[in-house]
């Protein structure tokens, strides 16, 4: 038993290292491609964020003719309960988290010079490169955190180990769904390429970005709720600030979710590990 | 961790052979003497013995030695040092006994078209902040040293407890730490949490708890109840003021002026100058027959009929006179006087009656709105510790390890990749 359990402990460190190798190679390569060096995954959300808070305020300018940081009198909004970047902030955080994970696996290996060695498994590139994700968007999030409460002089984080939590569950299920897409899409190419599309421009807009859940009507609360990114958004949301109501959402629908597409992910892989080497662009 | 390429021909398994067991063998190059020592240290031929304890201590100094001591004394720390910490948990729903057409209104009054569940989860989001305010705080501790008796640290573990000496915010915070307060979105009802270092700390602070919240519903209710009823009787006393001062007018004035009305005076005077008026055409028109007849004006029929036309013509001043003139009745002003006392009389009443509803409605209102605690879940005393601290430290130990690894790291080799 204590053998056993030595071996596995070596392999699992064994495996580790290697994840930590090629991601290590990925960074480096990807900084070498880029033109803001390692810091590219993380600019490319921060643009975003800015993009869509001049939206966001400037159509609150428009529409009601108040200040970024006022709240509506006599309206509960999430302005309540967060500022407005921290609420972009942590909704983006996980959405761009999931898109970049997802699309990288949907799309297949690009990185396949570290498949020369015999110990690196397509798998292993996959959660390398997820891994340098979560990194950057981990580190995004905790500046935009840090800054936040620097210029608002108020510190709250109620849940940490809910939002760390929320957050793993996010990659796995990214992670998951898309080695889930990529087998099914060999057989039917329309369905990688429809849900590349939603990832790419609709998931943006349906995951509790730019809304809370507590805003929606309750009578169509339930055709937003089914989508668990919403979930990982809205409890990632909560674990910052514990009084931000959420109805509907719920940790063990987002723990299903991806543990479903986790273990379908890894059944489809141990009898297709070869169709992840296929990349494609389109 | 990245190995060279394997050589072509050769199989990966190949470079595992040193797996086997059998010791390198020592390799026959000459080096640059440079580059001498740093081989011999790899290769560990020859090493002295400083080398070697400064190769240990380079290896404890390293990043993975601290992250290891850290989680390490963080799990000594969470399994063995800690203090034992004991959970009482209660929970109750606050009811309202009468809901009507399922709106109800929260403890504050606030009427409000939301369903029996939701206004309970109002009043526990009240409730939450008042049971964790400076003034509970103060009512159940109410000596300054009070809660670091109860609460004093022990040896070995001297972080947990309330040190002597302690600032007000310091025993706050504290106390607030001991409670937790819980609304349920889907039932409504309030779970409330106290921890103590013993079970009985735990069962009393959740009880005394308890009675607060009972406290805090029932002087809510009644202060709300005795403030609107409060309200409504003062109204009622100043209708009920307003119509005695409106009638005892009216009374005076009738009592001053007899009981006859001013319409009906102003009448009949008009129609008695009227009648006078009409005498007097009858006799002006006989005097000018009079004065046709005659030929000296100053006979004595013509005289008596001047001077009786002259009579009724100052009677009738007179009489009008009376009727509006400031030295006579002046029935004009009688009558505005006369019917605004009766206004204030009609407006008094009124008033007064209305007062009297509202009274009668804020009595059965504060009967509706009272609220009861219902008890789910009595808090009983601790069988044994929580161990969910103990876990709950330690895994966020390993959290917080692990995000200063991912984002430091990210960080750090970005930096240096710059």
């Amino acid at each position: 038993m204590f053998n056993f359990l030595r071996l596995a402990l070596t392999k699992l460190q064994t495996q580790i290292s290697i994840i930590l190798a090629v991601s290590v190679y990925a960074r480096n390569r990807r900084a070498s491609d880029s033109a803001f060096g390692s810091w590219e995954p993380v600019i490319q959300p921060l643009q975003l964020l800015f993009f869509l808070i001049v939206l966001r305020v400037g159509l609150k300018l428009v529409f009601k003719g108040g200040g970024l940081m006022t709240p509506q009198v006599g309206v509960i909004t999430s302005d309540l309960f967060f500022n407005p970047i921290l609420f972009l902030g942590t909704g983006i955080s996980i959405v761009f988290l999931f898109r970049m994970i997802a699309l990288k696996a949907i799309n297949g290996l690009k990185l396949k010079a570290p498949l020369f060695y015999a110990r690196i498994s397509p798998l292993d590139i996959v959660l390398a490169e997820a891994l340098n994700d979560v990194r950057a968007l981990a580190s995004m999030a905790l500046i935009i955190l840090s800054l936040t409460w620097f210029f608002t002089w108020s510190f709250r984080f109620d849940r940490p180990g809910l939002a760390i939590s929320a957050y793993l569950l996010t990659v796995i299920m990214a992670v998951g769904f898309g080695i889930c897409v990529l087998f099914v899409g060999q057989y039917l190419p329309a369905l990688k390429r429809i849900v590349k599309r939603i990832l790419q421009r609709i998931i943006l807009w349906t995951s509790g970005v730019f809304f809370a859940t507590f805003e929606v009507p309750a009578q169509l609360r339930q055709f937003v709720t089914w989508n668990p990114i919403l979930h990982g958004v809205e409890l990632f949301r909560y674990s910052i600030n514990d009084s931000y109501p959420i109805p509907g959402i719920s940790f063990t629908y987002l723990l299903t979710c991806s543990l479903l597409c986790a273990s379908f992910a890894l059944l489809l892989y141990r009898v297709n590990e070869s169709m992840l080497l296929t990349s494609s662009d389109d | 961790m990245i190995k060279a390429p394997i050589p072509k021909g050769e199989s990966p398994n190949a470079w595992d052979s040193n797996d086997s067991g059998k010791d390198p063998q020592p390799s026959t190059l000459h080096f640059p003497r440079h580059l001498a020592g740093d081989l011999r240290s790899r290769l560990q031929i020859g090493s002295p013995d400083w080398l070697r304890v400064g190769r240990f201590l380079k290896g404890l100094l390293s990043a993975r030695t601290f992250v290891l001591v850290f989680i390490g004394l963080s799990g000594i720390y969470a399994f063995s040092i800690g203090r034992s910490r004991y959970t009482t948990t209660s929970e109750f729903f606050i009811q309202q006994p009468t809901p009507l057409n399922s709106t109800a209104s929260s403890i504050f009054g606030t009427g409000v078209a939301v369903p029996q569940v939701i206004n309970s989860l109002v009043d526990g989001q009240y409730l939450s902040v008042y049971l964790t305010s400076p003034s509970i705080k103060t009512r159940l501790y109410p000596k300054s040293d009070q809660l670091e008796k109860l609460y004093a640290p022990e040896r070995p573990d001297i972080f947990a407890g309330l040190p002597a000496n302690s600032t007000s915010d310091q025993q706050l915070a504290f106390f607030k730490k001991q409670i937790s307060i819980q609304p349920q979105p889907i039932s409504g009802s309030l779970i409330i949490r106290t921890t103590g270092y013993q079970p009985e700390q735990a069962l009393k602070l959740n009880q005394s708890l308890l009675t607060q919240s009972q406290r805090f519903v029932n002087e809510v209710n009644q202060s709300i109840s005795a403030d609107q009823k409060q309200f409504a009787e003062n109204e009622l006393k100043i209708a009920e003021k307003n119509l005695s001062e409106a009638t005892q007018s009216l009374q005076d004035f009738q009592d001053r002026y007899g009981q006859l009305s001013p319409e009906v005076e102003q009448q009949t005077t008009s129609t008695f100058i009227a009648q006078l008026e009409s005498n007097l055409v009858d006799l002006k028109v006989e005097l000018a027959t009079l004065k046709r007849r005659y030929i000296d004006p100053d006979s004595p029929e013509v005289a008596y009929l001047a001077d009786q036309v002259q009579e009724l013509e100052r009677q009738i001043r007179e009489e009008r006179q009376k009727a509006v003139g400031a030295k006579g009745r002046d029935l004009n002003k009688l009558t505005a006087q006369s019917e605004a006392l009766k206004s204030d009389v009609e407006f008094a009443s009124k008033s007064y009656e209305a007062a009297r509803i509202a009274v009668d409605n804020s009595r059965r209102e504060s009967q509706r709105q009272l609220k009861f605690i219902v008890m789910l879940s009595k808090p009983q005393l601790p069988s044994g510790q929580d161990m969910n601290w103990r876990w709950q430290f330690f895994l966020a130990s390993i959290g917080i390890v692990i995000v200063g690894w991912a984002v430091g790291g990210f960080v750090v080799a970005a930096i240096r990749k710059e």
